[in-house]
Parts: structure tokens; C-alpha cells; sequence
């Protein structure tokens, strides 16, 4: 069976954000593997593990629409067991937003022939919007399940995950082809080994360009297609100061008597030992 | 440096009157300065009243130095914050802080409150429990895992600000107050006159030598001698490759092995490409961090540790040669295998952000030991850490493992050794369940200190003395080194407000016999 994993590199600690635009300067922080993306390449790992035939488990790939230095991100993933890694790279792609980045993903997978088993992070810590995996799913036509939070089991019959949704968790049950967005809890990633990480410093890593793809009309890609236009970013802007209290255990404990629900507002009985909060 | 001079005193909360050693005291008052002057102000008022007075940190100390004995704590708690970044005359850069200032606040405003152009700069000394101070550091002259290749955090400094106990304010800037082999000029044309040819005798704690600056002479005094005011602190440019590897062993002693070759990649290439780390877990760790992750948010991040695993050696290599670095892991790897490993029974990180997680893992050893310790102590409370972080030479380094591991066999009780293999400093923490083994562990301490003093070795090499170790140093340390550290207390602390002569003296039965 193949099994595809899409991945992301993000900026890393301490990125920045321009104050004139608010859009995040690239290149301000070293770049990294979207932090979910571990996860899901674990868990396609783990998949390729439980679904190995004879000859041992199945390759899994991975694809990534980004700069030339998104290489970094392919390169940590062949380290932790991807066997193949595939770069989407043209200015071309520059400013997709979600539906044109899973499109541009869904023009490389089906390039490469599509998988039966595809795995995204849930989310990235850049654009964060956990749309991508949705929208790539439907471009490709296939059923897509999101939040997972564990995996049961993958056999050559089908899977069975749990998705964790608002007000319960879900047990969801299905064959192949299906596409997994996977969530922090699902697997423990593991760590490369050191054979592998030095290896994959100099593995081969395929570069497509724009003209590379099934659909090559370059209106189709990029900012220019993309209907959702980013018109601020900006941090919380917590004027609300709140200083910290400075207090002693008493007055600590009758503040917080005082906050407890049912009894805001309700006059605090002093602390025994004299003084009330101050 | 404005401001008021003059600090309220307030009533000391209990929750100031212990540290990580799980020791407690008691205090009066404490006081919360916000500057070196209103510093100066209540040490100066600690000596007209009579008031014993304690430095205090974060309190993260793991050997009491913190924990008051009546009158009045010194917090630095509101001394928190950044100075003034700049480049010295060679152009280094410099930050100035205040000693309140903790290393997990340093390390955010290093990446993110500096000017743009100054990002990427960062501090070498790592204790790695991140909301330590400092000036706390620089009270213990903190080492961690790096030390290998960083040293103490005292070496870092470019100056201090240094408050003596009478309350004067001292500017030590590195190079200008140097010990020759009679003794050390100190500000105001006084001198500190002593044998500098002396050897350790057990411990590094004011151990002077020719050539030593004031400012290293001082690091690690433990808040004994004086008050870190405020801190230079020489900051470098983070490295461009930077490499963290866990190698795992079925045996103990193939991870000797290893470590042993791996003695040969000591010191650095001429472009300072280097071995940063060699830390050593034993298996009793390794099953702590295994039973204990799942349990623990912070190691949750780890990978899986479910092979059976004996023992690890975790190294970090740092340099600006990529290239090179990547040939020395080769050899690395080949040693490795040549000491019986197996190549899928490795960890490697290769960028700083990565390998912090393996970090994790060196601090969630002693961070579990004290979850551990706060367990038993709820039916044991005279129970405190029982802990060794002797420093031998590192050559004899398989020998005390292996002396450890039998002792604690032998006499039955439940114990951990890990830490920096690489300088022969490895850290042996006990956890007596009852008051015999507690009594039993004393002995082994005892046993150890012996030990480690007839090998040349020192006694309280990481953690400082406090209030733990002052016994040890005094059985086993020699006599001539424990006369000279009290003639230096009394030069620089002739009131005894800081009470460095009692605390390093404990009485036989108090708290300091460990
Ligand atoms: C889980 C864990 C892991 C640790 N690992 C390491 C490690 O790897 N390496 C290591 O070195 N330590 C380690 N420590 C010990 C401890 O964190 C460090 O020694 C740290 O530097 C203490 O800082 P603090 O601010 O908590 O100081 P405190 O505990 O408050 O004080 C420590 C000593 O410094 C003195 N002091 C504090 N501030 C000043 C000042 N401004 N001027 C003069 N003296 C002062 C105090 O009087 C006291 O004697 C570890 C601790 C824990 C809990």
C-alpha cells in the first residue's frame, strides 16, 4: 500500500512579524518541521509498520509545496523513516492560501500517483487554519477523517481511529484510499537515529516546479488564485495591564474564596489573624 | 541604577523558608530590593539591627543554600530585569542584568528583546532548570551538561556588581583584581592576603590560585562572602551546526566503553568545533524517566523510551563546520558499534531546536528524584536529598560507577547515578524509604567523600555546599583548606552576617551531616 504524509516547514522560535503589513517575514527565524507534522509522520510510520507485506514496510512519502529551504523539512523527514521526499518549488506557488495550497498538494500526489493512506499534521503554527487536510481531501476525492487523537489499528481490511469532536470522542471505522489529520495525542514520535539523520543529509530530494505538474496554468497557483486575502495579523493586544497582587496566604486564600463562583461580588470575610485583602 | 534606597521589610511567608533540598528554616523578614543601592540598604540594615541575613534566588538550590536560619531574607525576586546590551571594546556583546533575571527570562529576551540585528546571540552556562536566577547561578557557579566545554557560569562574566555584607557597593570588572601567590588587592586598596598554592582539598568553594580573578574567586560563594548586584554577562553567537545524540546500551559497561573512547574528542579542532556534553544515565534513571513520562507534561515530548535499554550516554557537539562535525559523529558511531551498540538504538538531533528535547531528559532525571523524594518524605518527613555530586578525575570515572552501584547493592538501597561523565562529575542520589536506610546512606556518603578526597578528588563539585555538604567537607576536606576558607569569611564577612562559618560548621547532629 502507499502512503503519502504532507508536511509543512514553519518558522521556528522566534519568527517576525512586519509591523507595517503584519505579515510573517520568512527567513526571520530558522525554519522547522511544523511541530504536528511529527505526529503525523509517526503515524504513517506506524501504519507502513503494521501494514507490511513479506518484503517489510511499505515506503511512505513525503510532499511539500514551500521555498527552496522547505528542503530542511523533507530532509527531517527522511531522518525519521520517509523514504522518499518530494519538494513542490516555484515562485509561482508564492502566497497560497488554504484551497490553492491543498490543490497544489492534490497536483503533486496525483502526479505521483495517489495514496492510498495520506497523512497531514492537524494543524501548522504558522497559518494554523487545520483547512488544508479538508481541502486536499476533496480535490483528491477521498473521505477525510480530522482530530485524531489514536489510532486502533491499520490492517489490509481497513482502520479504525478515534476522532476527538466537540462534546465526544468518535470511533471511526473505513477502507482505503482515506486521509488522516492527525492530532497531538495520537502517537509518541519517534526520534531519528544517528545513521539515518546523517544519511538523509544527503539523500536525493525530487524538486517539481509549476511546469512539472498535471495542470500547469500558473492563474490556477499562488496568491493571485487564492480567495482568502489576509488583510491583518497582529498579537492580542492585552492593554488590560493586570498587576500582580502582592499578598500573604491569608489575603491570598480569601481572594480567591471571593472568586469562586456563586460568590462573586459577596463581601470577603477578613483572613483570621486581622487584615483584609489589600 | 536610581531609584529608592530604602526597602520595606515585610513578614517572611513560609513559602521562602525552603529550596529544592527540601530543607526548611525560618525567617523574620523579608525584603524585596529593586536595585543594587536598596540592596545595599538592607544589608546594611541587616548588620545595624543584627539580623542574620540570607541571599535567596529562586530558591531552586538542591543543597539549602537559600533556606534562611531566622532574621532576614534577601530576595531577588524583583531584580529582574535586562540592563543594557552593548558591545565591549573588542566587540562582544555584553548584556547587563539584574540577578533576579532567570535563565528562561534570558533566553526570551535573547530572542526576542534585543535588537533585530543582536538576535541569535545567546549564553552558554545552562543549569537546566530554567527558572533559576542568575545571581543564583552565579552563586553555586552553576555547570551544567556543557560545562564540558563552557565551565562554571562565573567564566562568562565581564563584571559584577558586588555588594559586600558590611553593604558597600564594589565594581569588579574582569582583569582588574587578580590573586597572585600571596594573596588578592580588593576595591578600596584593602587586600585578601592567603596561600594561593593550596590545593582544593575536597572543594572548590574560595580556593584561590595565582593568577585567579576576584570575580571567579567569588563565583560559587554561595550568597557567603557577598551579593551579586548585577551581572555582565559575555554572550556568543549561536553556533551554525549544533548536534545532540543519545547513544543506548543493552549494558553498563558498554557505555563505559563508549564514554571512555569518546575521551579522545575532548577539546576542540581549530575552528572550535567541539564536544559539548557527555552525560551518563544508569539504568535505575532510565526506568524513572520510562515509568515516570507519561506521567510528567513536561517529558511528554520524548520519544519512546520502551526498548530495554541499560544505560545511555548523551553527547552534544556544537561548531561553525558543519561538515566536520557530521566526520566526527562518524567516528563516533563507529566507536559506538566497536562498544557492542546498535545503530537503530540512537537519538540524534541535528539542530539546537530538536535537541532540546533530549534535554528533557537529563532534566527529568533529578526533577523525578524530587517528585520522588516529596513522595516518601509524606511518610518520612526527616527525609532530605541524600546526594552526592563528587568530581573525580575522570579517568576513574567506571570505578566509583561501578563502587556506587555496589555499595547501594549491598546495602539495599534504591538509588540513581547520572550526570556529566565527561568531567568525572556524576551525580549519586539516594532514596532511603526508612529511617535505618536513611542512616545507611549517610554512611555511604561518608564512604564516598572518603573516597573521592584520597583520589584527589572534590566533595559538593556541583551544587554547592549550603547546608548539606558543610559536614562532609569538614570530615574529609583538608583541615589546612577549611582554616583558609574561614580566614577569608572573616576578612570579607567579619560581622558573620551571612553566617558562612556556622553554616559550613555544622554541628555534628544538625542538618549539615548529610
Ligand atoms: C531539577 C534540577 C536540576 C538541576 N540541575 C543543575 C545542573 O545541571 N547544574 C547546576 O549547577 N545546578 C543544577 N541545579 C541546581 C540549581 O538550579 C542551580 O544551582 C541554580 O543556579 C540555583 O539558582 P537559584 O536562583 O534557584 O538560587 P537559590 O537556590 O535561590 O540560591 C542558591 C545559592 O546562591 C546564592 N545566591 C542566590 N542569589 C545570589 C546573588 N545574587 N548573589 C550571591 N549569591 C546568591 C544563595 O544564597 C544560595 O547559596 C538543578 C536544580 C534542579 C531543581
Amino acid at each position: 500500500m502507499r502512503i503519502g504524509v504532507c508536511i509543512k516547514q514553519v518558522p521556528g522560535g522566534s519568527a517576525r512579524m512586519d509591523g507595517e503589513t503584519g505579515l510573517l517575514i520568512r527567513g526571520s527565524a530558522q525554519g522547522v518541521l511544523n511541530p504536528y507534522d511529527y505526529f503525523a509522520l509517526e503515524a504513517a510510520l506506524q501504519a507502513a509498520a503494521s501494514l507490511a507485506g513479506p518484503e517489510g514496510p511499505g515506503e511512505v512519502t513525503a510532499l511539500t509545496m514551500g521555498p527552496p529551504q522547505a528542503e530542511g523539512a523533507l530532509r527531517e523527514a527522511l531522518a525519521l523513516g520517509a523514504g522518499k521526499a518530494l519538494l513542490l518549488c516555484d515562485s509561482g506557488f508564492a502566497g497560497a492560501d488554504a484551497a490553492i495550497t491543498a490543490r497544489t498538494l492534490a497536483q503533486g500526489w496525483e502526479k505521483l500517483g495517489v495514496p492510498e493512506l495520506i497523512f497531514c499534521g492537524q494543524q501548522t503554527t504558522d497559518g494554523d487554519t487545520a483547512q488544508v487536510p479538508f481541502a486536499l481531501a476533496a480535490r483528491l476525492g477521498i473521505p477525510a477523517v480530522g482530530w485524531v487523537k489514536a489510532i486502533e489499528y491499520f490492517r489490509a481490511e481497513g482502520f479504525s481511529v478515534l476522532q476527538e469532536l466537540s462534546g465526544g470522542t468518535v470511533r471511526v471505522r473505513g477502507g482505503y484510499p482515506a486521509l488522516f489529520a492527525i492530532g497531538r495525542e495520537a502517537v509518541q514520535p519517534r526520534a531519528a537515529s544517528l545513521p539515518r539523520r546523517l544519511e538523509a543529509r544527503r539523500a536525493p530530494v525530487t524538486r517539481w516546479t509549476l511546469a512539472d505538474l498535471p495542470d500547469p496554468a500558473p492563474h490556477r497557483y499562488g496568491l493571485a488564485a487564492s480567495p482568502t486575502r489576509v488583510k491583518r495579523i497582529y498579537a492580542p493586544l492585552g492593554e488590560a495591564k493586570t498587576p500582580p497582587l502582592r499578598v500573604d496566604p491569608g489575603e491570598a486564600a480569601a481572594l480567591i474564596l471571593g472568586a469562586l463562583p456563586g460568590r462573586e461580588g459577596q463581601p470577603v470575610p477578613p483572613p483570621s489573624g486581622g487584615g483584609g485583602p489589600g | 541604577m536610581t531609584g529608592k534606597t530604602e526597602t520595606d521589610l515585610k513578614p517572611c511567608p513560609p513559602g521562602y523558608c525552603l529550596d529544592e533540598s527540601r530543607l526548611s528554616g525560618q525567617a523574620e523578614f523579608i525584603a524585596f530590593p529593586e536595585n543594587p543601592e536598596e540592596a545595599a540598604g538592607v544589608i546594611r540594615r541587616a548588620a545595624e539591627e543584627g539580623f542574620p541575613l540570607t541571599i535567596q534566588g529562586a530558591r531552586t538550590g538542591i543543597t539549602g543554600g537559600a533556606v534562611p536560619r531566622g532574621g532576614l531574607v534577601l530576595s531577588t525576586e524583583r531584580m529582574n530585569r535586562p540592563l543594557e546590551f552593548f558591545r565591549d571594546s573588542q566587540g562582544a556583546p555584553v548584556l547587563r542584568v539584574q540577578p533576579g533575571m532567570s535563565f528562561e527570562a534570558l533566553g526570551n529576551h535573547l530572542s526576542r528583546g534585543l535588537p533585530v540585528p543582536e538576535r541569535g546571540l545567546y549564553f552558554p552556562p545552562n543549569p537546566t532548570e530554567s527558572t533559576a536566577t542568575l545571581g543564583g547561578g552565579f552563586g553555586c557557579n552553576a555547570q551544567g551538561p556543557n560545562s564540558l566545554r563552557w565551565g562554571g557560569l562565573g567564566a562568562h562574566l565581564q563584571d559584577l556588581t558586588w555588594i559586600t555584607p558590611a553593604g558597600e557597593i564594589w565594581t569588579l570588572p574582569r582583569g582588574r583584581y587578580r590573586f597572585d601567590e600571596t594573596g588578592c588587592p580588593l576595591p578600596g586598596g584593602s587586600r585578601l592576603s592567603c596561600d594561593s598554592l593550596l590545593p582544593a582539598g575536597g572543594s572548590r568553594f574560595l580556593h584561590p590560585r595565582p593568577g585567579l580573578d576576584l570575580l571567579d574567586f567569588l563565583a560559587g560563594s554561595e550568597g557567603l562572602a557577598g551579593f551579586a548586584g548585577e551581572l555582565s554577562l559575555t554572550l556568543r553567537g549561536l553556533p551554525a551546526a549544533a548536534w545532540g545524540v543519545v547513544y543506548f546500551f543493552e549494558e553498563d559497561s558498554g557505555a563505559l566503553n563508549f564514554a571512555e573512547s569518546l575521551g579522545q574528542w575532548r577539546g576542540e579542532t581549530s575552528g572550535g568545533e567541539a564536544l559539548t556534553t557527555l552525560e551518563y544515565y544508569d539504568h535505575s534513571s532510565l526506568d524513572l524517566v520510562r515509568s515516570g513520562a507519561s506521567r510528567t507534561a513536561a517529558l511528554r515530548s520524548l520519544p519512546p523510551l520502551d526498548s530495554p535499554w541499560k544505560a545511555a550516554i548523551q553527547v552534544e557537539l556544537e561548531g561553525e563546520d558543519s561538515p566536520l562535525l557530521e566526520d566526527m559523529l562518524t567516528g563516533h558511531l563507529e566507536l559506538f558499534r566497536a562498544a557492542g551498540g546498535r545503530e537503530e538504538d540512537t537519538w540524534a538531533a541535528g539542530s539546537l531546536q530538536e535537541l532540546e528535547k533530549f534535554r528533557l531528559l537529563r532534566h527529568g532525571v533529578p526533577e523525578l528524584i524530587n517528585t520522588e523524594l516529596d513522595r516518601l518524605r509524606r511518610e518520612l518527613p526527616e527525609l532530605r536529598k541524600t546526594a552526592g555530586d563528587f568530581e573525580i578525575p575522570p579517568p576513574l570515572a567506571r570505578t566509583y560507577r561501578e563502587t556506587y552501584r555496589r555499595d547501594m547493592e549491598e546495602e539495599g538501597l534504591r538509588g540513581f547515578v547520572f550526570g556529566h561523565l565527561g568531567e568525572g562529575r556524576l551525580h549519586v542520589n539516594l532514596l532511603p524509604r526508612n529511617g535505618e536506610e536513611i542512616r545507611r546512606s549517610r554512611t555511604l556518603l561518608d564512604r564516598w567523600a572518603a573516597l573521592t578526597v584520597g583520589d584527589g578528588g572534590l566533595i559538593a563539585a556541583e551544587n554547592g555546599i549550603g547546608r548539606l555538604k558543610g559536614g562532609l567537607l569538614r570530615r574529609y576536606g583538608s583541615p589546612e583548606r577549611w582554616n583558609q576558607i574561614e580566614s577569608f569569611l572573616r576578612v570579607l564577612d567579619p560581622g558573620n552576617r551571612l553566617g558562612g562559618v556556622e553554616i559550613l560548621n555544622p554541628p555534628e547532629n544538625g542538618e549539615g551531616r548529610t
